[in-house]
């Protein structure tokens, strides 16, 4: 008698239970963390088209194949529900020259007409090598953006970009 | 005195219910909208390269720099998991200088190659100043629809920021 009872109690918990997890099934594509990877290419541009003549644009990298450098421009798509001051940003650079190279960059991010962070960077880049560039805790202010532009050595291609954005609150 | 297994059972599962909603406790705005800002930089291109002479790219926005209006395309990534309908586009546009005010003329362009839908939009942007021209409920077919707009831009306007917003009602963004 008490072994029915007992077995009756475990069978309607076991129920409960296994009722509650299929109401209650988390959502597979909630997240509290996002991190994209995109070549320069995709999202990149020299300010001017008189600028844009020597900057070769391949699948995974933009390079300067001039003698000067050259500025370029970038700018990625921000999810709003990332937190305003935890997103990390960082750029990879090639040599494919067999220079060594000091590229800066400033990081340009924020909501324009309101706030907008200027952050600079600076990295040496050693000869025929790879280096990367990387920002912490950006802070794009309310609902902002990351965009960010580097003076590119001749003689060095911008590959991937990666960045992370993050919510506690699962919506990224 | 102790009470019997039958009347202890509605307890013990009401508290599994309660242990278990707890631990899957979904997140409360998982994924049933997705808004993303990008600078027009990114995503917006002149139809020809003889027309971007003048238009210069810096990280916040698109300056027309010339004296004549120039047609810009902006592309941006759309998310299949998103239903058609529902979906939002705004774009921020700007003075450069203290030149009087104009009218911006942009169309939406939405759906897939062959079933675009269009939709004409445009704004008054001041003097000195900024103004959003916005297009709201922008249906784009089909779940392999993109969103799309070109804007007539005047000399000494900015296209600066696009905000567009994707819904699923299935949580699936």
């Amino acid at each position: 008698m008490i072994a029915t009872h007992v077995q009756r109690a475990l069978a309607a918990a076991g129920t409960g239970l296994c009722l509650s997890m299929a109401l209650h099934s988390p959502v597979a594509d909630a997240a509290t963390q996002r991190t994209i990877n995109l070549s320069a290419t995709s999202v990149c541009e020299a300010p001017l088209p008189v600028f844009n003549v020597h900057l070769r644009k391949r699948p995974v990298a933009v390079q300067n194949e001039s003698d000067s450098p050259v500025f370029v421009t970038c700018t990625l798509p921000t999810d709003n529900a990332g937190h305003s001051n935890t997103g990390t940003v960082e750029v990879t650079f090639a040599s494919f020259d067999g220079a060594v190279s000091t590229i800066g960059c400033t990081m340009v991010s924020g909501t324009r007409g309101a706030q907008v962070f200027y952050v600079p960077g600076e990295v040496l880049l050693p000869a025929s090598g790879r280096v990367a560039l990387v920002w912490e805790n950006v802070n794009k202010w309310t609902s902002g953006m990351y965009a960010f532009s580097c003076n590119l050595p001749p003689g060095v291609a911008m590959e991937t970009i990666t960045y992370t954005q993050t919510d506690t609150g699962g919506r990224v | 005195m102790n009470k019997p297994f039958h009347s202890r059972t509605p307890a013990m599962a009401t508290c599994a219910l309660a242990l278990a909603a707890l631990l899957h406790a979904p997140d409360s705005q998982a994924a049933t909208e997705r808004v993303q800002r990008i600078s027009a930089t990114a995503v917006c291109e002149a139809p020809l390269p003889v027309f971007d002479v003048t238009l210069r790219k810096r990280p916040l926005g698109i300056g027309n720099e010339g004296t004549t209006p120039i047609f810009v395309s902006c592309a941006l990534p759309a998310d299949s998991v998103a239903p058609p309908g529902g979906a939002s586009v705004s774009v921020r546009l700007a003075m450069l200088s203290n030149a009087p005010a104009t009218t911006v003329n942009c169309n939406l362009v939405a759906g897939t190659p062959d079933n675009l839908s269009y939709t004409a939009g445009s704004t008054v942007v001041p003097s000195g100043g900024t103004a959003w021209l916005t297009w709201n409920n922008v249906h784009k077919g089909s779940a392999r629809g993109t969103l799309n707009f070109s804007c007539n831009l005047p000399p000494q306007v900015d296209l600066g920021t696009i905000m567009y917003r994707e819904v699923d009602a299935g949580g699936g963004l």
